[in-house]
């Protein structure tokens, strides 16, 4: 009679090695559930300022721009709280409405098309809500002007030293 | 009569699941700590939607987060500080890092009034601060 010197036992080891691996896919499953789970990716729009004084040196090399492309943030009725919202004027046309920061950024490009040099400059009224600032002002950033200033009011400051943006 | 058999494996086995199981509890208590650590994004605020937004991938030297809630309160690293103490902070930030690296992040709720951050900017630039990015989701 031949007896079996050695028995490899392959069921047993095929079926404890499907517990580690269980057990990392779950580990796995639990690490990425809990990772993604309430974490909004929160993106940049960067503002570069003029610290401290913003006049500029006298020795600019640059030509001198014709004038300037100011662009009024104003509160409006709905204060951007439903209703109308704010309403924008630049070089003497009003945008509103809901497609208000379409047209606006349409006008911009068209604007920056022909006068890239022409400094953009941001007022914005306090009671603005801060979405509809940056609305206006990623406006300007994608039409691609090369200056981006920020009107602020004197009273905010004591030395009167309003940044100014990219 | 009943013959033992002898049970062999073949080879050297090397269990790696405990190994796996603790690197990745490093991993998530890694996680967890430098979430934690970076507790100025904790306040709730509904940021601004734009659509020229920039991925936050570039490492600066120093870094101010400051939340202006809903309510127009200031915060800073989890506690609500008024525009004085800000302004404090910046003159020290500046005056550590004269080379211009540090920055301010501005995580301001959509709705607060553009007065509540326009003195934040003011004094950014009085101190000298130039670098300051706004936190928003985009559309």
């Amino acid at each position: 009679m031949k007896i079996p010197s050695a028995h490899y036992d392959r069921h047993r080891d095929d079926s404890q090695a499907m517990t580690p691996l269980i057990d990392v896919v779950f580990l796995l499953l639990i690490f990425f559930v809990c990772a993604s789970t309430d974490q909004v990716r929160e993106s940049l729009l960067p503002t570069e300022l003029a610290g401290g004084s913003i006049e500029s040196p006298a020795t600019n090399p640059g030509p001198r721009p014709l004038g300037e492309a100011w662009v009024r943030v104003l509160a409006g009725d709905g204060g951007g709280r439903g209703g109308e919202g704010p309403r924008i004027e630049v070089e003497g046309r009003s945008f509103a409405g809901p497609q208000r920061y379409q047209l606006l950024s349409k006008f911009l490009k068209t604007l920056a098309t022909a006068a890239p040099e022409l400094p953009v400059i941001l007022d914005i009224e306090p009671d603005v809500p801060l979405g509809e600032a940056l609305a206006a002002y990623d406006a300007a950033r994608a039409a691609d002007f090369d200056a981006i200033h920020f009107a602020v009011d004197p009273a905010t400051t004591t030395t009167a030293a309003p940044p100014a943006t990219r | 009569m009943r013959i033992p058999i002898r049970v062999r494996r073949l080879g050297i086995s090397l269990n790696l699941t405990p190994l796996i199981d603790i690197v990745f509890l490093l991993v998530i208590f890694f996680l967890v700590a430098s979430h934690a650590a970076r507790s100025e994004s904790t306040e709730p605020v509904e940021l601004p939607l734009v659509g020229e937004a920039l991925d936050d991938q570039e490492p600066v030297p120093g870094r101010l987060v400051v939340t202006v809630t809903a309510d127009q309160a200031l915060h800073v690293g989890g506690r609500i500080v008024t525009l004085k103490q800000i302004t404090s902070l910046l003159a020290e930030a500046a005056a550590e890092s004269p080379s211009g690296g540090y920055e301010v992040r501005i995580r301001g709720d959509r709705r607060v009034p553009f007065r509540a951050v326009e003195p934040l900017m003011v004094a950014c630039a009085q101190a000298g601060i130039t670098r300051i990015g706004y936190a928003v989701l985009p559309h």
